[in-house]
């Protein structure tokens, strides 16, 4: 069974966490998400962002993510989910390739079983057809497994992974 | 090992690196036309680099894995079938490239068997079956052996860096602890404050110069990214026939890290498809009426801020709009379709980096490409400023001017147009404002007084930048900007400030055409409000250069035009012209900017134009004034010259809109020279611990007749040979004397008396400035970037001094 953590989990320990293999739980826009613990680079508190002009509304900006400039893209709003309130995002999730997730919560990191891996691939959105990779089957519910390449990747011609 | 081939491994290499992360993403979804493109690119890319050599194995499977993404694309065809045996070619590559780096030759073996299968699953995709044969071939078997090269590791980033430099480095970096060592004995002993102080701003200089020299070490010379397109010449050309001259320019150029791979890539593809498409073989060559030789020109410079490359041949040229869809259109005579490929991928990394390749053609007679890349990629020097809320950097090497939009200042903008305007000193110039633009947040506590405008020299474009306040300058390390949804070309790429935030580098040419004064698109967060059409234009006194040629001034800026007697024109003791204005002489310059020449033939014909305003002016000679105009609010493109900030048409004629500010600078030196008698030479001891602001202010300085020694810092204007006390006027950097104001007091010491002058610099001579300045007992300060300012402060100085004289 998945528990999903509370938003104040210290950031050390959902760096330790994220290091596990398996999955790394995300709460973003009122929804839970799993993203695969081996794309993440570590997970911090979200710091200072600098504001990027003429982009679409999910990218909010450039951060420093340990040294080098990052683009932080906001989960809730790439989803088209309601946002949290700027207070509200609490976590910054690196990925490799110079990007990061702005993130509500931050849960569990855990090793997930075969079984658990429902119906995958997920169903494709029409406007998001390659953020999903699949489902989990937890005790919340279907939980949807991200795809850290297609979150990251954009085109010209929008969004990310439009 | 020679160079070349290291580079191709190198280069290689790299490619792989990126193509793992595609490949792994087309084995999931090889409908993906997108990631089949990028492949594409990237395999014709290898293809492209391993024509330099006799690697057959390597070459063939590059045009079969080449071949196998073009029918994904062309046919459809079986597309699983065709991903896995892409992988397989990959991979097998990859193999090959790990032997030639261990033994400098491709291993025995033929690759045909992968190829065949490659081909078969092209026509029928037996994919599995096809996978599976591969795995077990005895070419693949071979190379997996255990005697074989182990696999190239991931690479980072390597370059040349000579002992010297090193070895500077390493010096530096001693100096540094020996340094440190010291100032912690000043602070845990008796020493006191001012020893402690002294040794800290030793610190300080020492840091800048290693950290300039680790810069510096960045840096490679243009001939290096060139030499392997030489040597490309000399290979390719006897092979296909053909005889070149190549001529090298911009050899010396220092070209810095992250544009240097670009740069050489650049080069050897233009160089390339210039010697295989542009030259024509020398009986062909000799019927149209050319030398059997072909010539091909490599040329580096340094302008606006941009690095400029071209490569030009006087071949064949090509059809106009063949450049990169179709390809070069000789190339398609050719029966090479896809020779324009190289070029888009060139084209794609110069998009990445904020920069752009130009194809000029001319049927029969050659071709030109260019490619320009912005330099503030790198390593410099930047001034910080505020838009509303934010931080933005503008490459200190666009700035020419700071002013304050204070309301004593002079200075104001006129926003009552479509397009802002600055007016200043009589001038105008087109202005944005930043926060505006970038529709940034509006500042909690707005200081009307802190308000700036930068002028900003971008290539041929002048304008005006409003910000809310300047920072200051920071050193910083541009990185391009990381991938984006919206590629914007208003940003160059980003820097981490000293707080550890990042800050957007803006590009100033980008930014001026966003204001329609130069020729590329205007950006989409450019606000509709600048590009509406409105109300009344400004309107401009049009006239006939000397040249001949058509140039336009703002006719507010115009005091008045009176035809010229040879009687009315002075000629001073330098041979420069002036003419006299309200009872003052004023430098007599031409539409160029430069001091006006009389020509014999042209006697009694001479208009001269007062322009500028009563604090600042000088006249212009003109050959005929040809009417007031309205300035267009749209079709202003940027200009060709320094002298101009822009052009519009006028009838069949073009008009060079003149940058008044310019000519205004100009005369403000002239005037130094009329009044310069030359046997009574202000000399002006400069300290600046930045190298770039020495050399700017010191030509500026002595172009205005000042006898300049420039120092980097107290320290060395106190030493052994005390130049503080053999000069008249010191010019410091503000932050410099306040840091070490015991040296400060000293040097003022060691000067002639009370009679010595002083002048404070400062990034932005703010309120704040001048009082610490005062606190220091200097009278004057100026900006950086002020150098008019600089030089009336001078003058002023200097005029004190005479003064003081006289009654003594």
């Amino acid at each position: 069974m998945i528990r999903l953590a509370q938003p104040e989990l210290p950031p050390a320990a959902a760096d330790a966490a994220a290091d596990a293999a398996g999955m790394l739980f995300l709460g973003a826009g009122g929804r839970h998400f799993a993203l695969p613990a081996a794309a993440i680079l570590y997970v911090c508190a979200l710091g200072e962002v600098t504001r990027l002009p003429g982009q679409p509304p999910e990218i909010l900006g450039l951060a420093n993510l340990r040294g080098r400039i990052g683009v932080v893209i906001c989960l809730a709003r790439l989803l088209g989910l309601e946002p949290a309130g700027a207070g509200q995002r609490h976590f910054l999730v690196a990925l490799g390739g110079g990007c990061a997730l702005a993130v509500a919560t931050v849960g569990d990191a855990r090793r997930i079983d075969p079984l658990e891996r429902a119906c995958a691939p997920a169903p494709q959105r029409p406007a998001r057809p390659r953020v999903f990779a699949g489902w989990l089957d937890t005790a919340l519910g279907l939980v949807e497994i991200l795809d850290p390449a297609a979150l990251c990747d954009f085109d010209t011609s929008g969004s990310a992974a439009a | 090992m020679n160079e070349l081939l290291q580079d191709f491994l190198r280069d290689t290499s790299d490619v792989f690196d990126s193509l793992d992360d595609q490949l792994a993403r087309f084995a999931l979804d090889p409908t993906d036309q997108r990631i089949a493109a990028d492949l594409f690119r990237l395999i014709h890319s290898v293809k492209s680099a391993v024509g330099f050599f006799d690697f057959a194995r390597l070459e063939a499977l590059a045009n079969a894995g080449e071949a196998m993404l073009a029918s994904l694309s062309s046919d459809g065809g079986e597309i699983a079938g065709l991903a896995s045996g892409f992988q397989e070619i990959c991979g097998r590559i990859r193999q090959i490239v790990s032997y030639i780096a261990a033994f400098g030759a491709e291993p025995p073996g033929g690759d045909e068997e992968l190829i065949a299968l490659g081909d078969a699953a092209r026509a029928s995709a037996k994919a599995a079956a096809a996978h599976e044969a591969i795995a077990h071939m005895p070419g693949a078997a071979a190379l997996r052996s255990p005697g074989g090269p182990p696999p190239l590791e991931r690479r980072t980033q390597t370059q040349r860096v000579s002992t010297v430099t090193l070895d500077d480095i390493l010096g530096l970096a001693c100096e540094l602890a020996l340094l440190r060592s010291q100032l912690t004995a000043a602070l845990e002993g008796s020493a006191g404050p001012a020893a402690a102080t002294r040794h800290m701003q030793d610190l300080s200089r020492v840091a800048a110069r290693l950290h300039d020299a680790a810069l510096k070490a960045r840096l490679q010379s243009f001939s290096r990214a060139a030499e392997p397109a030489g040597r490309l010449a000399q290979k390719l050309a006897p092979s296909l026939g053909k005889s070149t001259e190549l001529t090298l320019e911009g050899g010396g150029l220092l070209v810095d890290r992250p544009l240097f791979d670009v740069v050489r890539k650049a080069v050897i593809i233009f160089t390339h498809n210039a010697l295989t498409h542009g030259i024509e073989a020398p009986d062909e060559r000799l019927s149209a009426g050319k030398p059997p030789a072909g010539q091909l020109r490599i040329a580096a410079r340094s302008e606006g801020g941009d690095l400029v490359v071209d490569v030009s041949d006087d071949g064949c040229g090509f059809a106009e709009g063949a450049h990169f869809a179709a390809g070069i259109s000789g190339a398609a005579q050719a029966g090479l379709p896809r020779a324009g490929l190289s070029l888009l991928l060139i084209r794609s990394e110069a998009d990445a980096c904020g920069g752009s390749l130009q194809i000029a053609s001319r049927p029969g007679r050659g071709a030109t490409l260019t490619l320009r890349l912005p330099e503030a990629l790198s390593l410099t020097q930047a001034v910080a400023v505020r838009a509303g809320s934010e931080t933005y950097l503008v490459p200190k090497h666009a700035v020419f001017q700071i002013l304050s939009l204070a309301p004593e200042s002079g200075a104001s903008a006129d926003t009552g147009g479509p397009l802002p305007i600055l007016r200043h000193a009589g001038g105008a110039l087109p202005m944005a404002d930043l926060a505006g633009l970038l529709g940034a947040p509006p500042q909690p506590t707005p200081g009307a007084d802190d308000r700036a405008a930068l002028i900003i020299r971008a290539g041929a474009l002048g304008y005006a930048l409003a910000v809310s306040s300047v920072a200051g300058m920071q050193d910083i390390i541009a990185r391009p900007l990381p991938k984006l949804p919206e590629f914007s070309r208003l940003f160059s790429g980003a820097a981490l400030l000293s707080g550890g935030s990042p800050a957007l580098v803006l590009n100033p040419a980008a930014i001026g055409a966003a204001l329609g004064l130069g020729c590329g698109p205007a950006s989409p967060v450019l606000p509709a409000r600048n590009r509406a059409a409105a109300a009344p234009q400004p309107r401009v006194l049009v006239f006939r250069s000397c040249g001949g040629a058509l140039a336009a001034l703002p006719l507010s800026a115009v005091l008045r035009a009176e035809r010229l007697r040879r009687s009315d024109i002075f000629t001073t003791g330098k041979d420069r012209l002036a003419v006299k204005l309200d009872g003052k002489l004023v430098p007599l310059l031409d539409s160029a900017g430069a001091p006006a020449q009389l020509a014999a033939a042209d006697a009694g014909s001479w208009i001269a134009l007062a322009v500028g305003s009563q604090r600042a002016a000088c006249g212009l000679l003109v050959n005929a004034v040809h009417g007031v105009e309205e300035l267009p609010a749209q079709n202003i493109a940027a200009a060709q010259s320094k002298e101009a900030c822009g052009v519009f048409a006028l009838g069949n004629e073009s008009v060079r809109l003149l940058d008044l500010g310019g000519l205004l600078h100009n005369a403000a030196l002239g005037r130094l020279d009329l009044e310069d008698d030359g046997a009574n030479q202000v000399r002006v001891l400069l300290i600046d611990a930045e190298a770039i602001t020495r050399d700017m202010l010191r030509l500026a300085l002595e172009a205005a007749g000042c006898a300049v020694l420039a120092v980097d810092g107290l320290a060395a204007a106190c030493g052994e040979t005390a130049p503080g006390a053999l000069c008249d006027i010191v010019v410091i950097d503000l932050a410099l004397a306040l840091a070490d104001d015991a040296g400060w007091a000293r040097l003022r010491g060691a000067q002639a008396g009370a009679a010595a002058a002083a002048i404070a610099l400062c990034a932005f001579a703010s309120s704040a400035a001048r009082q610490q300045a005062r606190s220091l007992r200097i009278a004057e300060t100026a900006g950086k970037f002020d150098r008019p300012a600089l030089i009336e402060a001078v003058r002023r100085q200097q005029a004190r001094l005479k003064r003081q004289a006289a009654a003594a």
